[in-house]
This record gives C-alpha cells, structure tokens and sequence, in this order.
C-alpha cells in the first residue's frame, strides 16, 4: 500500500493524504456518569429528586426508564455493564435493581456533545406493586463498567423520591 | 404453474417471540401495532413462523391486560414487506454526449371457533382464559412470579426450558398476563398463521428480553405500525443512514439492511431507522375486496376436485394456511405416502391421483367454513385496519441476543416531519466530455443530499473484478450519518450529526483528485493525471483492505 502510495504522488505531482477516521472527541481521562429522568434532563435529579416509576408498556414490574451518559476514555465505545439499584434510605431494603448491558455512542452535538450516550435503561423494581412505591425516598445508585476491560468503574448516588401517577 | 403456486412448501424458521423447547435460531421478527386512541386499545399482530413436530411448538409473551386473539393474515405481512420496502433508483446521465449511449439505469428493490372457560386457578397461577384460535390453544395466565408461571405451563405440556426462567422474571409482577400457545394436538403443522392480540392501552413496546434466548446474531426487527402520525421508538434511538453505503449498482440488493445493522451498532446497538412514513392507502384493496371471496360457492363444490378448481378461480393462490387444512380436510393418505408420493405433488394435482382421493370423505362446507375462519377473515379484519388508521410507519433495526437488554417502545410524534418516502434517488454522471467512451470515462456519484464521489470508469471496475459498492464503502466514515433521540413531541434531539463532516469528505476527495473543475467544463474530460491518481486511489485501497 504504501508503495502505490508514492507513486500516486508521483504521477498527480502531490501527496494525497485519505481522509482520517472520524476521532472520537468524548475520550477523555476525567471519569463522570450523570442520570436523566424520563422526560428530563441530565442534572434533574441533582436539583429535583423526583423520580417516576409507572407500570411497562408491556406489563410486569413497575419501572423507571432512565437516561445515562458518561464521561470516560475510548474503552467506553465498547460498551458498558450497567447496575442501578434504589434502596429504601429508611428501611434500607432494595426496592429495584436491574443490571445491563448497554452499547453506547459518542455524541458529537447538543447538550451530550463530548459524551458517551445509549439508549433508555430500564429499572425495575421486581417484587413491589406500583402503589406501594409512591413517596418513598431512597438513593439511585449506579454504576458503569466497561465490558472490555476492568477500568474505570464509574459510581455516581443520587437522592430520589418515587413519584407514581 | 399456478397450482404448483397454490400449494408452495412453507419456509423454515422459527418465529414470534419464543418458539420451542429446543431454541431455534430466529434471523427475524415482524410485527405490526395498531392503536385506536379513541378505545384506548392496542392491537399487536405477530407473524409466528415454525417449521416442526406439532407437540414441540410452545409459545408465552406478556401482555399487560388480557387480550382479544383472533387470527391474522400471512398475506398482511407479505403485502406490508414489499410494499413498504425502500427502493433505491440510480439515475444514469451523461455529462455531455457519450459515444454509444450508457447502459440504463440500475434499479434494486429490497424486500423486501373461539370459547372461554371458567377461569380457575392452581399454584400461583390463574387461567384467565382458555380459548381455540384457529390451529392454535391458547391460554391466558395470570402469574405472580416466573417460576410458578414456568411449572405451570411445563405442568400442562408446554415444553418450555428451564432457561426461560430469567428472561421471563422482568415481565412478571403482580397481576401481569401471559399469552401462551401450542398446537391443537389434531393438526398438523402448515406454515402458522399470525395472531393478533387486542388489549386496553395505548403504549407500543416488544419484549424484546424474551426473544434473546432464541435469536440469531443482528436479528432483524421489522416494526410497521399504525395510527393518527408518524411513530418513532421511544427507549431505542433513531438513526438516518449513510446512502453511500447502499449499493447503488445492484439490481437485487441495494444491502439497505446490512446498512441499517451497522448503523445501529454504531448508535450502540439499540437504534431503528425509518424506512417508510407516509400514508396508509397503499395498502388499499390489496389483502380485501367486498365480493371478492364466495364463501358459499366453494361450500357447494359436490367434490375435492371441483373444490379445488374453485379455489383457483377465486384466487387463493399462494395462502400458506391452505395447506394446513388440506391437511385436515384432505389427509394425503397412507397408501399414497407409501406409493411415494409427496404431499405437494399430491395436493397440487388432485385428479391424477384419484384412486387416492375418492375414498376419501369430503366435506365442502367445513372446508370452505375453515377458510372463511382461518384466511378470510383475517384478511378482512387486516383490510378494516388499514382503512381506520390513516398514517403507516416502518421501522427496522438489527438487534443481536446480547443487546437485547432493553425493550423497544414506541410513540407517535405529529410534530416531526410526517413522510419518509420510499423512493432514495441518486445520479451517475459519466464524464466522457464531448464524444467519449461510457465504459471508460470517469464518472461521479451524486447523492440526494449533493454529496459527489468521483468513480473510475465501468472499465476499470470490470478489469479488476470488483464492484462500484465495493469501491465507494471505502469512503464511508460511519453508516449512522445521524443518530438522534426522538419522542412523542418534538423535534429529534441530535446526538451525533455527521452531515457536514460527510460532505466536506467528499468534497476533500474531489479536491484531491483534481476532478472538481473538470466536472464543471462543457465539454472536458478529467486531466490524465487525475485518471490515473484515481484508477490508483482504488488498487491502493483494495490492497488495504
């Protein structure tokens, strides 16, 4: 290849340099994973802990869909094992707990422009009918894990409050 | 021809979404979701495809209310794949005159007796309904946990693994509803009808957890649905694909899915695109007529001869149900598989084998009342759909057993643009300048959305035996040229927008092959060096590759 490269120069009179791949603007050393609520926006929860949780389109445990995106080196192009879990903050019982794989993309526009991004996960809280979840305050937690390697591992807890229609 | 047409054999595979005790490979799922907003209720038609021993088929998806099931039409989701399939259609223009003509333009197509019982309970278990859905036994649970719901079902002869267990826990809570089926022990096993299942709800989502046991790596998912707009996917993202990586040239397969499979593992592997929005009318007249069937005319037929000739001339060519009840209302006979003769030869050509048929009883008016039942009736009911829903959606992804870790959703938006045609368009230019040759002229790719990529001639591509396709995926960067998050109102919220890095790459590569000024002389052709830099470019990319 590299022979026919040098004598393309020679017969246009120039060097052609190819288009280089697309780099991934969202490697980066610093580590973060931000959450957003259904129908909110990443930060929500910082300020406002409301979290919804309702009943899935096709039945079964009372879920929260949720948002993630994560800050982190090239690994995370990889894809991530997800963990989220919302523990009761009086009785300390585990009312959900969903681990996943998610794939992930780097976003190059908008407000998630130098992240990593993936579609919706979905929290289940397993075990609890919806109307027993209403006005309990727990913590989200969460964690990433890149499914290629064993680093970084990335935490992040949050204070929620379960919202039920 | 037309009766061997009538009789075809039915494909093999394994469909809906979860098959039997031993998983099958599934390489696709189609499914088609109406919503009538005014009754609150969804409509869900699956296309169940099994090919296998009548007691090995077993089949559970969730619902979240118990559901009216009736049967569906086969003949829907065929009409529905290629009628809805983009096309793609390459333009062949001279840029000034070419000696001889150029070749036309290249054209590629892709694919493209009812009764409830009283509901009892057992072990955690409740049987809400129990009903017979044309060849089908179905049942509807209620189930508190998987593994209750897992014994039951192993209790009453669904051979279902144990491996079912996990994927089967997220669907289960208190008061969730179970859809299982299995095959009437009678019948034999034609090519399935689909089932559409009607519940309370306006919410559109595939258990997609459950197909993960049983499906092939980038399973496609075909999602055509119904309504007042334009649907989108909710929980996955939306991405618009690279029209470079579509094989312009090929008259067969323009590789569109191959295309939308990588541009959902570029978006993470949770992506659809949108291959058609727009109205519903195509499908106008297409699965039903008033008038077109005569029910009674076939049950009047005084033999199986006579029934069969009727059945051509109304036009039930190709009703992959047919079989199916052939089989029951005309059981090819021991003697006859014992003489060698195959079903479909049999079937397909009754009266030369009438020493087989006529000892056979016959009874018209139950075989023509299991059509009415089992075919036109779902075509009938498939037909009332498309008139009551104005707006159709298609929507395609590619999902491998480990992504499927979130379940699609969908929701309607009226706010985005509302059509996505189903014609894509570019144009070849051959650049032959006043008078030059078509086969060894340059040439250059025009896109829809203007980006150009310059070609070496028709020549230099038959010379070293690859393809145009071949030669152009060289320059595609990413087949996601944008990947978005799309809701029920609302603009897309873009995540990655590749668009003008696209279009300034192509146009880099004209600047370096010296072919931009050329393309805009009247009568020029491209300088000897830019040819040869060009025809070069490509060698030098086949030996990276």
């Amino acid at each position: 290849m590299v022979r026919a490269l040098v004598f393309m120069g020679a017969v246009a009179g120039c060097a052609v340099d190819r288009v280089p791949p697309p780099t991934r603007p969202c490697a980066t050393d610093q580590l973060d994973l931000e959450v957003a609520p259904p129908d909110g926006d990443f930060g929500d929860l910082v300020g406002d802990p409301d979290l919804w949780c309702g009943h899935p389109p096709q039945g079964g445990a009372p879920f929260s869909p949720l948002r993630v995106r994560v800050t982190g080196p090239d690994v995370f192009a990889d894809g991530v094992d997800l963990d989220m879990s919302v523990v009761d903050n009086q009785t300390g019982e585990e009312l959900g707990h969903t681990a996943l794989a998610l794939g992930l993309t780097c976003a190059n526009v908008g407000d998630s422009a130098g992240t990593w991004v993936g579609s919706e996960a979905h929290l289940r809280y397993t075990g609890f009918a919806l109307d027993t979840l209403g006005e309990r305050s727990g913590t989200l937690t969460l964690t990433v894990a890149p499914r290629t390697a064993d680093t970084p591992v990335v935490t992040r807890s949050f204070d929620v409050a379960l919202v039920v229609d | 021809m037309i009766a061997l047409a009538l009789l075809a054999p039915s494909a093999a595979a394994c469909g809906g979404f979860f098959c039997n005790n031993v998983p099958v490979d599934q390489a696709g799922e189609d499914i088609v979701f109406s919503v009538d907003a005014d009754k609150q209720e969804v409509t869900v038609h699956v296309q169940i495809a099994y090919e296998g021993d009548a007691e090995d088929f077993a089949w559970i998806v969730p619902v979240p209310e118990a559901p009216e099931l009736v049967l569906s039409s086969d003949r829907m989701f065929r009409e529905l794949s290629w009628r809805t399939a983009p096309q793609f259609q390459l333009e062949h223009r001279e840029r000034d005159q070419c000696e001889g003509g150029i070749n036309s333009g290249g054209y590629a197509e892709v694919d493209g007796a009812a009764s409830s019982s009283t509901p009892s309970a057992e072990d955690g278990v409740e049987v809400v309904a129990e009903q017979r859905v044309g060849p089908y036994e179905t049942v509807v649970l209620l189930a508190d946990t998987s593994a209750e719901l897992l014994t039951w079902l192993q209790n009453n002869d669904y051979i279902l693994p144990d491996a079912l267990d996990p994927v089967l826990a997220p669907y289960v809570a208190q008061g969730s509803h179970f859809v299982a089926l299995r095959l009437a022990k009678t019948d034999s096993v034609g090519q399935l009808p689909p089932l559409a299942m009607t519940y309370p709800g306006t919410a559109l989502s595939i258990p997609i957890q459950l197909t993960s046991i049983a499906a092939a790596d980038d399973m496609r998912l075909g999602v055509y649905i119904l309504g007042e707009s334009r649907a989108v996917p909710e929980s996955y993202l939306h991405v618009q694909v690279n029209e470079l990586a579509v094989d312009w040239f090929s008259w067969w397969d323009p590789k569109w899915e191959q295309a939308i499979t990588i541009a959902a593992n570029e978006a993470g592997g949770h992506a659809f695109a949108t291959d058609f929005s727009g109205s519903s009318g195509l499908m106008d007249k297409v699965l039903y007529r008033p008038g077109q069937y005569d029910i009674p005319r076939l049950a009047a037929a005084a033999d199986p001869y006579a029934f069969f000739d009727e059945l051509l001339t109304q036009g039930f060519v190709g009703e992959p149900a047919l079989l199916a009840l052939f089989r029951t209302f005309l059981p090819l006979p021991a003697e006859a598989v014992a003489a060698g003769i195959d079903e479909q030869s049999f079937y397909n050509n009754l009266s030369a084998f009438s020493k087989y048929v006529d000892p056979i009883p016959f009874d018209a008016a139950a075989f023509a009342a299991a059509i009415d039942e089992q075919i036109v009736a779902p075509l009938r009911l498939a037909q009332t759909t498309f008139y009551r829903y104005p707006h159709l959606t298609r929507l395609t992804s590619s999902v491998s057993p480990e992504e499927m870790t979130v379940d699609p959703t969908f929701v309607f938006n009226a706010d985005m643009a509302q059509d996505v045609p189903l014609q894509h368009n570019a144009v070849l230019e051959y650049l032959c300048g006043a008078g030059g040759d078509a086969n060894t002229s340059e040439r250059r790719l025009v896109l829809s959305d203007g980006r150009a990529y310059p070609l070496p001639s028709q020549q230099w591509f038959w010379d070293r035996g690859i393809t145009e396709h071949e030669y152009l995926l060289d320059n595609v960067t990413t087949y996601a040229l944008v990947i978005e998050a799309t809701s029920d109102s609302g603009e897309p919220e873009l995540l990655f927008d590749y668009r003008d890095e696209a279009a300034a790459e192509a146009e880099a590569l004209f600047d370096e092959l010296g072919q931009r000024a050329c393309a805009g002389c009247s009568s020029g052709t491209a300088s000897g060096g830019a040819v040869a830099l060009l025809m070069l470019l490509g060698l030098a990319r086949r030996r990276r590759s």
